[in-house]
């Protein structure tokens, strides 16, 4: 690994080197055009990928590029992230919103002309649900009691208990029955041939080079305007950058860092998204220093959250003071911490600890001495995670930086003191909060809550905010959680991060979204893509 | 002769098996478990939970100890049956098939270029010692014996891919776009050079400067120049033939690194062989892909051990003496020409 990051290291100086002499322009970025006009069909996009799926199956991994493009699902979501239907027509809830009906669409075929029906959602959602088949998409339908074909149009989904987000969690692609049907999912030949109902269907798949999908012409909503994507698998960051640059690819993901060689550039539009995607560094209550809610408070004031966004992110992000900021359930209102060393101070002493000869906060004989890993191989993070300890240490906190590789983190969660943690979704507010911060989702349980952070007013709050269907109220709902949550902080908030994509202008057909983890969804409406 | 081959080869079959063993035994204490690296993959690298963990754990047959688990995998392989990639969740078969001929391609593509190089540079050095060109060829290999092989492979791509644009920076074909020979080849160029100079070339060469100093004055090279045999015909004849042996007994000897240089080598440029397989299943914790590609990459060092000395002592009058005297006597070659890849 060290090896790797030596050579990204290198690389990025190389370019760095062989690239300076070109001219250099500051200004802000400029968020680039979207097409207006009608655009022409045909070409062929080349997106340089981070990485190669290991199988395109959506209900079996959280969805990825060629997933995105290849299935659809029975909902999906539009330019503001809101639940609309997709291979559902309509649907209705039961009043005690235990039970869905879906009408689904009629005329959609998979790419191999079978039409689709509901014996296919019925499938799809008892293969996520089957224990043997490996799916991570599992817990999101842990509440789906029965789903029942009435007619081949007609499915009902039976829940055990109301569970508002359940069209949130539908956009799921649905995977072909026929094709599926008395196989082992996890070892089906399909995983590696998809066929879906989606605008572009799978045609090549080099390993370890690309992957080609042409436009579908049966697509029920049209055929999309691009004729062939190619995802090539370009991992390391500067190759991606110099592929774009000399025009090898169309498309590719860009680091903050390497924006200034596309400013003004002739040939390639910058678009830079916001994203849901959180950096935090999360406390872990096991550790008796973090009970009391004064000294996580002062903490929070201990942070320079505009000099993290300044040096980490260059610019590319902002300050963060809650879990849904970026969402419409978001609550402006709510205590934003900002740098503070008076008030670390004063919320340290009130609470018991007095400063140390060498600075250091001290109680009890013992000194306030913790260490805060992060993820070795996400440089992002080991960033922060430095500029958060020095930081931590100019108020009295004796801080050791150690990063460490994944496998040593998910093995030793319970034994950690501070973690630079990620999430955010940019979808349902119920998404990314209540299997992070519910009381019965916690490390001990086998769930996400890793921290072990319990707050019975939180716990009641998400669980209405997930049994309500009536908009207002769940805004309500969400808001006030939000405000308990700064309350009783269960991190020290940091930053959101935007995400960067370069694309040829050639192209035209990026709608702005607001993105998730790493970028995820800057393809969301590739169908409307064109050449310009 | 035959004798020979044969009682090599049985020697190696022992070899073989305790490194299957060893890189088992290896895997097992390593930390990392395969269960949780496969969820955090799928899941676009957010952690898994602890109870998702534990199903796939199962699912995987992870839950069983380790001895169990060798000796399924060992008798798997006496049917040979590779296993199932936990990743990829295909037979790794499959994936062997499709990465090792493009690793066999690369590693012997550039094999060819460094005994070519090794071979021209040697017998220049070596001809004509002291003068401009050998302290030239000596200065040149030194510094790219120096340089790690990532260093010099960037170097390239930022001189021919960068700056000139004549050649593609990575990957084994144009995405997209049907595979042609000459695209292959045109992909080629860059790793394979890399690889040839970057892998020991120094070593090499030398070897080649040295035998051809020693053999220039011998009294049967002395008397072919008396016989009045035209210069490239002494050196063809009877300069070069004599250089080969150590040259050969080191390539047999540093195979296993001509190999792990090619892995390097296969990720700085995307080359899609098994050593981009290797390393990803090494992220990934992949076990049975990491367990083929490691026996499969030590029985072709055994192999071309074998085959080295079996050359050498094809090539060498007095090796073939020594093993039909007396076999418990025999030399094993490599370590007779003091082959030192240090």
């Amino acid at each position: 690994m060290r090896y790797l990051t030596r050579l990204v290291i290198l690389l990025s100086i190389l370019i760095a080197v062989a690239c300076s002499g070109g001219k250099k322009t500051a200004g802000q970025p400029t968020a680039a055009p979207t097409g207006t006009s009608a655009g022409r069909n045909g070409g062929t996009l080349i997106y340089a990928a981070e990485s190669e799926p290991d199988i395109v199956n959506p209900a079996l991994t959280e969805p990825n590029i060629p997933s995105g493009m290849i299935f659809r699902g029975l909902t999906r979501h539009d330019q503001n992230n809101r639940v609309q239907p997709d291979l559902a027509r309509s649907w209705d809830i039961s009043p005690d919103m235990l039970m869905y009906t879906f009408k689904l669409r009629e005329n959609v075929t998979w790419h191999d002309g079978t039409p689709f029906t509901a014996q296919d959602v019925k499938f799809t959602i008892d293969m996520i649900l089957d224990k043997s088949s490996n799916s991570t998409n599992r817990q999101y339908f842990e509440l789906v009691q029965s789903v029942d074909v009435v007619d081949p149009l007609t499915v009902t989904i039976k829940l055990a208990q109301p569970f508002a987000p359940l069209l949130d969690k539908l956009t799921i692609g649905i995977v072909p029955r026929h094709l599926l049907q008395g196989k082992d999912p996890t070892k089906a030949e399909f995983n590696q041939n998809p066929i879906g109902t989606g605008p572009y269907k799978f045609t090549e798949w080099r390993k370890g080079e690309f992957m080609t999908l042409e436009a579908y012409d049966k697509f029920y909503n049209g055929r999309p305007k691009l004729d062939k994507i190619v995802i090539k698998f370009v991992p390391d960051a500067s190759q991606r950058l110099l592929q774009l640059k000399n025009g090898e690819v169309d498309a590719a993901f860009l680091e903050p860092k390497q924006v200034d060689q596309f400013k003004n550039s002739d040939k390639v539009d910058l678009y830079i998204w916001p994203t849901a995607d959180y950096r935090v560094v999360m406390f872990n209550f096991k550790n008796s220093l973090f009970q009391d809610s004064r000294v996580r408070i002062a903490l929070n004031y201990a942070i320079d959250r505009d000099a993290l966004v300044k040096s980490v992110l260059v610019g590319y992000g902002e300050p963060a003071y809650g879990p849904l900021q970026k969402s419409e359930y978001n609550n402006p209102d709510v205590t934003k911490f900002t740098y503070d060393p008076a008030k670390v101070k004063s919320l340290m002493t009130e609470s018991g600890w007095t400063q140390g000869a060498d600075g250091v906060w001290q109680k009890d004989g013992k000194r306030f001495s913790v260490t805060l890993t992060a993820p070795a191989t996400d440089p992002v993070r080991v960033d922060i995670a430095n500029v958060v300890a020095t930081s931590l240490r100019a108020n009295g906190i004796d801080v050791k930086v150690d990063p460490r590789d994944w496998a040593y983190i998910r093995q030793n969660w319970g034994k950690l003191d501070l973690f630079v943690l990620g999430w955010g979704s940019p979808f349902d507010p119920d998404d990314h909060t209540f299997k992070i911060f519910h009381s019965s989702q916690v490390l001990d349980k086998g769930g996400y809550n890793l921290g072990s952070y319990i707050n019975p007013k939180v716990d009641r709050l998400l669980e209405q905010g997930r049994t309500k269907l009536d908009e207002n109220q769940r805004k309500q709902i969400y808001r006030e959680f939000q405000k308990e949550l700064n309350a009783d902080p269960p991190y020290i908030w940091g930053v959101y991060l935007q995400a960067i994509y370069g694309v040829s202008k050639k192209f035209q057909g990026p709608k702005q979204r607001l993105l998730g983890h790493h970028g995820s969804g800057f393809f969301w409406n590739v169908e409307e893509w064109s050449l310009k | 002769m035959v004798r020979y081959v044969v009682v090599r080869l049985v020697e190696a079959l022992p070899l073989i098996v305790l490194l299957s063993m060893v890189t088992f035994a290896l895997l097992t204490v390593a930390p990392g478990d395969p269960a949780a690296a496969l969820l955090q993959s799928r899941a676009g690298g957010t952690p898994p939970r602890p109870e998702d963990i534990e199903r796939v754990r199962h699912n995987l047959g992870l839950d069983r100890p380790w001895p169990e688990r060798y000796l399924r995998w060992a008798a798997r392989m006496l049917h040979g049956d590779f296993g199932t990639s936990y990743l990829k969740q295909r037979p790794v078969g499959a994936v062997l098939r499709e990465t090792l001929p493009p690793t066999l391609l690369l590693t012997s593509t550039a094999l060819l270029l460094m005994v070519g190089l090794a071979l021209v540079l040697g017998l220049g050095a070596g001809l004509a010692p002291g003068t401009w060109l050998a302290r030239g060829i000596g200065t040149l290999v030194l510094l790219l014996y120096s340089a790690p092989t990532f260093l010099i492979g960037l170097l390239a791509v930022l001189l021919f891919s960068v700056r000139w644009g004549i050649l593609p920076s990575s990957g084994m074909s144009r995405a997209g776009a049907e595979i042609t020979a000459t695209e292959v080849l045109r992909h080629l160029v860059l790793p394979a050079l890399v690889l040839a100079v970057g892998h020991h070339l120094a070593a090499y060469v030398r070897l080649v400067e040295v035998a051809v100093n020693d053999v220039r004055h011998a009294p049967f090279v002395q008397s072919a120049v008396a016989r009045g045999l035209p210069g490239w015909m002494v050196i063809l004849w009877y300069v070069v033939p004599h250089s080969l042996p150590p040259f050969i007994a080191q390539l047999g000897t540093s195979l296993g690194s001509l190999v792990g240089g090619a892995y390097a080598v296969e990720v700085i440029f995307s080359w899609p062989g098994m050593g981009r397989a290797a390393m990803q299943a090494a992220a990934g914790r992949d076990y049975p892909v990491l367990m083929a590609v490691v026996l499969l990459t030590g029985i072709v060092v055994v192999l071309g051990n074998v085959l080295a000395d079996v050359l050498v002592a094809a090539l060498d009058p007095r090796v073939r003496a020594h093993w039909a005297s007396s076999p418990d006597t025999r030399v094993q070659t490599s370590e007779a020409y003091g082959a030192n890849t240090a």
